[in-house]
C-alpha cells in the first residue's frame, strides 16, 4: 500500500512540475497570440487606448494607423471569440497589473447579444495565465470547470495538446512562426485573400438579457475608473447584415444605451466598404487590405468627432 | 464506452474497488454487471444482441454435448453458426452483397440502382460471435466440456476489456481464470499500469497523431503525388499498429488488475521480415481462429497443392472481408494470398538477408495497406495510378507539409521511433542483455510516456479502428 501512495503523491508533484514548465514556457513568449496574452495579463502597460472585442476586434483595428493619426499609444486586446462578457473581464484582467486607458474602444458585432457561449473559444490558450485573478475568476463565472482546470494539472494538461507543447517551447527558444510575426501591438490581419460572396440562411439574433448586461457592466466600469468608452460596430459584408434578422432593432437598442451612458458610438454596418467583395476575407471579417480602409476610415473619424487630439 | 474516454476514467477505478471488496464467490456478478453496463453504456439495445448471442450458444452447446447422435450434434452446431453469421452478415454485409447484386442486375438490366447504405454495426460483433461460436466449435470437436453456468459463460462472451476489440479468446484459456477470480495486491499491479501506459501512449500518441497526417489526405487523394501515398501507406500501418495493439495492451494490463491473463495478440508485426513471418505476428487471436477454425477445417497444408493454394485464398478472402464489406478489404486481402503462397515456393529455393528481407515486407506491406485504408474503389484506383504514373518524389516533402505543421510530424516521428526503439530492444532482449541498465531506465522511461500521454495525446475520445470491424 506504501508503494501506491509513494506513486500517486509523486505523479501529483511531477504533475504540477511538468505543467509549471509548460506554462512558465508559454508565458516567455514575446511575439504572437502568447505575446498578446502576456502584455494582456502579466505586464504593466502604459497604453492610453485599448480596443476589446473578438476577433473582428483584432483583425479590424491596426493600431499603427491609429496612433499615426490620434498621436495616441494604443493596443489591440480583441481576442478570438471573445464575447461580451469575456472582454469585460479581459478588461479587469487587464487593469490589474496596466495603467488605466483614456480611451477603451470597444469593437461590438450587429448581433452582439446574440453571442452566449458556456466557455471560451480555444480556452486552453488561458490555462498559463489563471494566477491573473481577475481572469480566473472571470473565466470560471462562463466556464466552471475552469476550477478544475486551475487545481487539477493532469485534467488541464489532457485538454491542452501538442499546440501548446509547441508554444512552450517556442517560448523557451525564444524563436517565433510565421503567423506569430504578422502581429503588430496585438493586431491581427487576415491576407488579402478576397470573399466569393454567398447567400447565408437568414437567422434571427435573439436578445439575451445577461450578456446584453455586460455592456451596462463595461460602461459601468470604464466610468468607475474614469475612462472614455467608445462602441464601434466595424463593417459586416451586406449579405450577413442582410440576413441578420432583427439586427436594425438591435443596432437602436445599442445606440439607446450608448446615449444613456453617454458613450461614443460609430456604426459601419451600412458604410460603403460593406458591399466591395475585395476587402472582405469572409462574411464578417475583412482582409488585410479592408483592414487597412476601414482603420484610416476609423482613425479619422474618430479624430474628426472628438474635434481635438484627445490626449 | 471506450478506454480512452472521461466516462471509462471514473468507471475502472470504481469496479476495480468494487472487485477488491466484493466476496470471492461474487466477484463474477460484479464483472458480469460491469461487462453489460460497459457495453450498452451508449446503446442499450446492444446488450439485447449480446445476450441473446450468448444464450444461443449456451444451448446449442449443451444440446451438442448431450446429442446422442452424429446428425443431431451437427444440427446444434449448424444453429450456432447460422445465428451467429447471420446476425454478423445481417449487420455488416447486407448492404454489400444487396449492391452486388443489384449491380449485377443494372449491368445485365441496364437500369440504374440506388445504393443500399450500410447499418450501424453494433460495436465488438465481430469479436464477440467469434469468441462465443469458436465454443461450440470446440464443444462439437470434443475439445472443450459445455459450460452449465449461464452466468459465467455469460462473462466469458461479455467480460469488458476484451467485448469490443479483442483479443479473441479461447474458452480453454480464459474460462478457468473466470471460475477462479481474485484480486490481485494493491502493490503487485504496478506493472501492469507499464502495459496500461504503453497502450494509451501507442494510441493517443502515436496513432491519433498520425491520424491527423492521413486523414486529410486519404480525404483528397487527388491532390497527391504517389510518393505521398506510398509514404502515408506506411504511415497507416504504424497507425493502425498502434491503435489496435494499443487498445490490446490497455485491455491485457485492465484484464490483470482483475487478475486475468490474455492471450498474447500481437509479436512485433512491423519487424517481421516476409509475409509468413507477418501473419505469426499480427492480430494473433483473430489468425488463429481462422487457422483452427477455417483453414484446417479445409484440409489446411496437407493436401494437394492446388487445393493448398485455395485453401490459402479462402482464408485470406475471408480474412479480408472480416475487416469490412468492401472489394478494397477483398483486394487486400487477394494481395496477402498471393505473397503469402509466392514466398511459400521461394523460399524452397533462396533465402534473403534480414534487412532485404525486412525492406521488402515493410514496402509490400505499406503499398496493401493503401487498399486496407482506401475508402472508395475509385480512391483506391487512383491512389495507384498515383503511385505508378505519377511518384514524384520532389513532391513528398512540400505536400506532407500542406497537411501538418513540423511539430505534429516531429512528433510522430519521435513516436515512431520510440516504438521501433522498443520493439527492437525486445526483439532480440536487449533489455536482458542489459539488465542493470534497464532497471534504471525503465521506470525513468515510463513516467516520461506517462507525460507524453498527457502533453502530445489527442483526447478528443477518437475511436479505435478496429471497433468498426
Amino acid at each position: 500500500m506504501k508503494k501506491t501512495v509513494f506513486y500517486i503523491l509523486l505523479a501529483l508533484l511531477l504533475s504540477y512540475g511538468v505543467r509549471g514548465l509548460l506554462h512558465l514556457g508559454i508565458r516567455m513568449n514575446n511575439e504572437g497570440v502568447y505575446g498578446k496574452f502576456n502584455t494582456a495579463f502579466e505586464k504593466k502597460n502604459n497604453y492610453n487606448t485599448i480596443f476589446l472585442g473578438s476577433s473582428r476586434s483584432e483583425t479590424h483595428f491596426d493600431c499603427a494607423i491609429f496612433d499615426s493619426i490620434n498621436k495616441s499609444n494604443s493596443y489591440n486586446l480583441g481576442m478570438e471569440g471573445a464575447s461580451i462578457q469575456f472582454s469585460y473581464h479581459i478588461l479587469q484582467a487587464y487593469l490589474r497589473r496596466s495603467e488605466t486607458p483614456k480611451n477603451i474602444i470597444l469593437s461590438i458585432d450587429h448581433v452582439f447579444n446574440f453571442e452566449k457561449a458556456d466557455t471560451v473559444f480555444m480556452y486552453p490558450r488561458y490555462f498559463a495565465y489563471l494566477n491573473n485573478e481577475k481572469l480566473y475568476n472571470g473565466i470560471k463565472k462562463i466556464d466552471s470547470r475552469f476550477y478544475a482546470f486551475h487545481y487539477l494539472p493532469f485534467y488541464s494538461m489532457a485538454h491542452m495538446g501538442p499546440k501548446y507543447v509547441q508554444a512552450s517551447l517556442r517560448g523557451y527558444f525564444n524563436s517565433a512562426s510565421a503567423a506569430d510575426s504578422n502581429y503588430r501591438k496585438g493586431f491581427f490581419p487576415f491576407s488579402d485573400r478576397i470573399y466569393v460572396p454567398e447567400n447565408p440562411k437568414k437567422y434571427l439574433a435573439e436578445q439575451d438579457l445577461l450578456v446584453a448586461s455586460y455592456l451596462d457592466s463595461i460602461a459601468l466600469y470604464c466610468k468607475k475608473i474614469n475612462a472614455q468608452l467608445t462602441v464601434v460596430i466595424s463593417p459586416v459584408h451586406q449579405n450577413f447584415y442582410n440576413a441578420t434578422l432583427g439586427a436594425d432593432n438591435n443596432i437602436s437598442d445599442l445606440s439607446k444605451k450608448c446615449k444613456f451612458y453617454d458613450l461614443r458610438f460609430f456604426n459601419y454596418t451600412n458604410d460603403s466598404l460593406c458591399r466591395k467583395n475585395e476587402l472582405f476575407y469572409d462574411g464578417f471579417h475583412l482582409n488585410g487590405r479592408g483592414a487597412r480602409k476601414f482603420s484610416l476610415r476609423f482613425s479619422d473619424d474618430f479624430h474628426n468627432k472628438t474635434h481635438q487630439n484627445p490626449f | 464506452m471506450t478506454f480512452n474516454s472521461i466516462a471509462f476514467l471514473i468507471f475502472l477505478p470504481v469496479v476495480y474497488l468494487l472487485f477488491r471488496v466484493f466476496p470471492q464467490r461474487q466477484k463474477w456478478v460484479l464483472l458480469l454487471l460491469a461487462s453489460y453496463f460497459f457495453y450498452c453504456f451508449v446503446t442499450p439495445w446492444y446488450g439485447i444482441l449480446l445476450l441473446l448471442t450468448t444464450a444461443v450458444d449456451y444451448f446449442a452447446a449443451l444440446k451438442i454435448e448431450n446429442a446422442l447422435t452424429q446428425k443431431q450434434k451437427k444440427s446444434w452446431l449448424a444453429l450456432s453458426i447460422v445465428s451467429n453469421l447471420g446476425v454478423l452478415v445481417s449487420f455488416k454485409y447486407s448492404a454489400f452483397f444487396a449492391n452486388c447484386g443489384l449491380f449485377a442486375y443494372s449491368k445485365f438490366s441496364g437500369n440504374s440502382f440506388s445504393v443500399f447504405h450500410d447499418l450501424i454495426v453494433p460495436a465488438g460483433l465481430s469479436f464477440y460471435t467469434f469468441q462465443s461460436m469458436s465454443y461450440t466449435i470446440d464443444v462439437y470437436r470434443g475439445k472443450t466440456q459445455a459450460q452449465k453456468h449461464f452466468g459465467l459463460f455469460a462473462l466469458f462472451v461479455s467480460f469488458f476489456p476484451h467485448l469490443v476489440a479483442g483479443p479473441i479468446q479461447k474458452f480453454d484459456h480464459l474460462f478457468p481464470q473466470l471460475k477462479k477470480l481474485s484480486a490481485p495486491e494493491p502493490d503487485s499491479i504496478f506493472p501492469h499500469f507499464r502495459l496500461i501506459i504503453w497502450g494509451f501512449f501507442k494510441k493517443l500518441v502515436i496513432a491519433d497523431n498520425l491520424a491527423k497526417i492521413i486523414d486529410p489526405i486519404q480525404n483528397n487523394v487527388q491532390n497527391f503525388s504517389g510518393s505521398v501515398h506510398l509514404f502515408v501507406g506506411f504511415l497507416f500501418c504504424v497507425q493502425l499498429y498502434c491503435d489496435f495493439s494499443g487498445y490490446t495492451d490497455i485491455a491485457t494490463g485492465i484484464a490483470k488488475l482483475f487478475g486475468v491473463d490474455f492471450t498474447i495478440n500481437w509479436k512485433r508485426p512491423l519487424l517481421a521480415r516476409s509475409v509468413h513471418s507477418f501473419w505469426k505476428r499480427h492480430h494473433i487471436s483473430m489468425t488463429t481462429w481462422f487457422r483452427e477454425y477455417l483453414y484446417f477445417s479445409l484440409g489446411g497444408d496437407k493436401t494437394s497443392t492446388l487445393k493448398w493454394v485455395r485453401n490459402v485464398f479462402i482464408v485470406f478472402l475471408v480474412s479480408g472481408l472480416w475487416h469490412g464489406a468492401s472489394f478494397t478489404f477483398v483486394l487486400w486481402g487477394a494481395m496477402h494470398a498471393v505473397a503469402y503462397i509466392i514466398q511459400k515456393f521461394c523460399n524452397k529455393k533462396f533465402q534473403l538477408p534480414a534487412f532485404a528481407g525486412w525492406l521488402i515486407f515493410i514496402s509490400f506491406h505499406s503499398f496493401s495497406f493503401i487498399a486496407f485504408r482506401a475508402k472508395t474503389t475509385d480512391g483506391l484506383i487512383s491512389i495507384y495510378n498515383s503511385i505508378f504514373y505519377d511518384f514524384n518524389f520532389s513532391l513528398m516533402i512540400p505536400q506532407l507539409h500542406s497537411v501538418t505543421d513540423w511539430f505534429p510530424f516531429l512528433i510522430c516521428v519521435l513516436g515512431i521511433v520510440i516504438l521501433f526503439t522498443k520493439e527492437i530492444a525486445e526483439e532480440f532482449s536487449l533489455t536482458q542483455k542489459f539488465s542493470g541498465l534497464s532497471r534504471y531506465l525503465r521506470p525513468v522511461f515510463y513516467w516520461i510516456l506517462f507525460f507524453a500521454i498527457f502533453l502530445a495525446g489527442d483526447f478528443n475520445n477518437n475511436e479505435f479502428i478496429y471497433f468498426k470491424f
